[in-house]
């Protein structure tokens, strides 16, 4: 078996909106309990994949908090691997510069001290549930220089994400790398995740600062696709893009679909993320919840419809929440009504009656704001 | 590093009045709460009491607790200068026996006491739900330079013949100690914690095991022959929440108790005493379009499609559509299939209750489903 080193790529420039004023795509809580990293993480974890490195292109401070335990809670044998984070100081104020080939650089060492066979590098905003070993197998027998993990999305999904389609030939070569054209019927839509040799990242690091200082890996795979043999490994099943509020919205909401969420979830694939002995939620007589996933720590006193509430958060008696999310520590007061509201951590939300947002346009109220 | 005070925590017990809860289980392994085992309160405790060092002597049926406590992580027992050390019966050279009696079960592990050399030793049971801050306890004892410190808490009239009874003065010298007397002479129970100097529980622990006696315990020979030889003994009175869930009655209650805010905090609301136990990797819970959840407890990977009413749910349990739950305790893994009826029960990890079944009775009578 060979060894595979796992590396999350944060460097997508992904805006959620106030929910990612302070902190990256990776630290923004999901489904009441999670962050993003937790799905990719779990994916590298349950796929054996123990040394793993995050690249982090800004707000690191969430992210330090998140993973410090890192180790124990995402069941990666601390002694043989381990997850590293790394930063890139020197160009976190450039935006043409502060890309993952240049953070890679800046960090080497990591690159270099490993004893990995192989890499795979995977983005956080793109949720799905993937044991990489498929792919790296079928890399492996291919002898292709690089795989792209793809999977085809119709028009109508694919509407509304930022995302870059494959065009292949009959034998899965990648010929090109684009933008999303917006066609009609399918296309082949990349998932950001590749896999080579170690060596091979080396060398296209090596490569592609030679053409330009400016490319990203994903620019300098583009740019390689006539000299090197790059291949796409197509996949089925549940993917999402999050990379806008509106996703956000929609794709937390979908989950409360218990068939859903059984096509991201499974008990034979743990999604593991840090804990913090929360007591179990709390139901007071005044509670009427339905349709709703509740954090653990929570005490419900008034009515919640097809939310998703995180932890530690207090609805008092007499309010409403409808079709809403509310991240960790919010307090909603008596008499509130909310629908279609995300409520970033600590708000609260406590003299204005009504607040009031579009599925497509919720309301964000901002981290630790008083309405 | 020499420590100075270590805990030794007796958690050998079967819990025989726990019926078939504790057939293939450990006493403080028994769920509580939506969510914890009761040892998890004596350990949370040790912990916040920054105690670094903590013996857990297992015994009856230790599977599950010795794997539940493993090296003592869940408790953050487990860095370089922090230990929860398990303790079960072992081989020695001298032969081999079991634990018979909780004094039995100290003098066998007093060379792992030995070892880490501390002036003081605190006795612990794994088998009470109670927040404590033993530091408290601890320094009382050495203001009063005791030899031994008991907690003591206040108990109805009707009960002091279960307990270890306890007179002793304003100054706290105790005067009296019965052990479970038909007459008792007052009300204050010891709480089966003692902080001993360990000079002291080492002398009479030695004296006691030259005597040829089927066990030695606490409560029987120790406190009484201490007593006796006129040792400074005093009681530390424990004014909270304090449960021994002996009984399926008893274990009920303390869960019913956590529905209302009381002594016990265990939503930590004072933000000063957190119970550390085992997460699951769950989903967080889930209620359903027809649930109708009142008055109740749920945990973290909970699946609620029915009505549930009074209750505490563990995780990983499942009330289907139709069904009723009420005044109950559902543990991990329990399934409630539709339209059954329960109610006033306890039903154990794992176990079904089948479609239009219909458990508990309005009686009074905890009904217990293992």
């Amino acid at each position: 078996m060979q060894r595979v080193l796992g590396i999350v790529n944060l460097h997508h420039s992904i805006s959620l909106s106030a929910l990612t004023r302070r902190r990256s795509l990776a630290s923004v809580g999901f489904l009441a309990r999670y962050c993003f990293i937790d799905f990719v993480l779990s994916n590298f974890a349950n796929s054996n994949i123990n040394e793993i490195g995050v690249l982090i292109k800004e707000y690191p401070r969430s992210l330090f908090r998140h993973l410090g335990l890192a180790d124990k809670e995402w069941s990666l044998n601390a002694k043989t691997g381990g997850i590293s984070l790394l930063y890139n100081e020197q160009y976190a104020n450039h935006g043409y510069y502060n890309h993952d080939i240049n953070n890679l650089i800046e960090n080497y060492w990591f690159l270099r001290s490993s004893k990995a066979d192989y890499v795979v590098i995977a983005p956080a905003h793109i949720l799905l549930r993937m044991d990489y070993r498929d792919m790296i197998r079928e890399h492996i027998e291919s002898k292709a220089d690089v795989t792209i993990l793809a999977q085809e999305v119709s028009a109508l999904e694919q509407k509304d994400v930022d995302c870059d389609c494959l065009r292949v030939d009959p034998n899965q070569r990648v010929l090109s790398i684009e933008e999303n054209h917006f066609n009609e019927g399918n296309s082949l839509v990349s998932l950001e995740t590749v896999v080579m040799k170690r060596e091979t990242l080396i060398d296209l690091i090596r490569t592609t600062t030679q053409i330009s200082t400016f490319f990203s890996l994903r620019d300098g795979l583009n740019a390689l696709c006539k000299d090197w043999m790059i291949r796409a490994y197509t996949r089925k099943g549940y993917v999402r893009f999050i990379d806008s509020i509106q996703q956000y919205m929609r794709c937390s909401l979908e989950l409360i679909d218990p068939e859903r969420a059984s096509e991201l979830f499974s008990t034979n694939w743990p999604i593991y993320t840090r804990t913090y002995d929360t007591p179990p939620a709390r139901y007071e007589e005044t509670a009427d919840v339905k349709e709703s996933y509740v954090a653990n720590g929570t005490i419900i006193r008034g009515t919640v419809h097809h939310s998703i509430i995180g932890r530690d958060v207090l609805i008092e008696e007499g309010a409403v929440v409808k079709n809403c999310i509310l991240q960790s520590h919010t307090r909603i007061a008596k008499g509130a009504h909310l629908e279609y509201v995300v409520v970033d951590k600590e708000a609260i939300i406590s003299e204005v009656k009504e607040i009031i947002g579009k599925e497509n346009q919720p309301v964000i109220i901002k981290q630790e704001e008083v309405i | 590093m020499k420590n100075e005070m270590i805990a030794m925590l007796l958690a050998g017990g079967k819990g025989t009045r726990l019926a078939s809860l504790t057939k293939k289980n450990a006493k403080p392994a028994v769920y509580f709460g939506g969510k914890y085992r009761i040892i998890d309160f004596t350990l949370s405790n040790c912990a916040n009491s920054n105690i670094s060092t903590v013996g857990v002597l297992t015994q009856y049926e230790s599977i599950q607790l010795n794997a539940y406590i493993g090296a003592g992580n869940k408790w953050g027992l487990d860095g370089n200068h922090n230990k929860a050390v398990l303790l079960p019966p072992r081989q020695k050279e001298e032969g081999s026996s079991w634990y018979n009696g909780t004094a039995d079960a100290i003098i066998h592990n007093l060379d792992f006491i030995e070892e880490n050399d501390p002036e003081y030793v605190l006795i612990l049971s794994g088998d009470h739900i109670y927040k404590m801050n033993y530091e408290e306890m601890l320094a009382f004892h050495k203001e009063t330079n005791a030899a031994v410190t008991i907690a003591a808490i206040e108990v109805p009239w009707s009960e002091a013949n279960r307990f270890g009874i306890m007179v002793y003065d304003e100054s706290g010298n105790i005067t009296t100690f019965q052990e479970k007397p038909k007459q008792p002479a007052s009300n204050m129970a010891s709480m089966g914690v003692y902080i001993f100097t360990y000079s002291k529980l080492k002398e009479y622990l030695l004296a006691d095991q030259k005597i040829e006696r089927k066990e030695h315990d606490f409560g029987k020979h120790i406190l009484p022959e201490m007593l006796k030889a006129k040792e400074k003994m005093v009681a530390f009175h424990f004014h909270g929440y304090w449960k021994d869930v002996g009984t399926i009655e008893s274990l009920w209650e303390a869960n019913m108790d956590l529905l209302r805010d009381n002594d016990l905090d265990l939503f930590n609301r004072r933000r000063d005493w957190k119970i550390y136990s085992e997460d699951t990797f769950s989903l967080p819970q889930y209620l359903g379009p027809n649930s109708l959840v009142v008055d109740s407890l749920i945990n973290q990977g909970a699946k609620i499609f029915g009505h549930v009413h009074k209750s505490v749910i563990f995780h990983q349990a499942i009330i289907e559509e139709g069904a009723e739950v009420s005044e109950s305790v559902i543990l991990p893994g329990a399934i409630i299939r539709r339209n059954a009826r329960v109610h006033r029960a306890i039903i154990d990890s794992k176990m079904i209750v089948y479609e239009n079944a219909i458990v508990g009775s309005t009686d009074g009578v905890i009904t217990l489903i293992a």
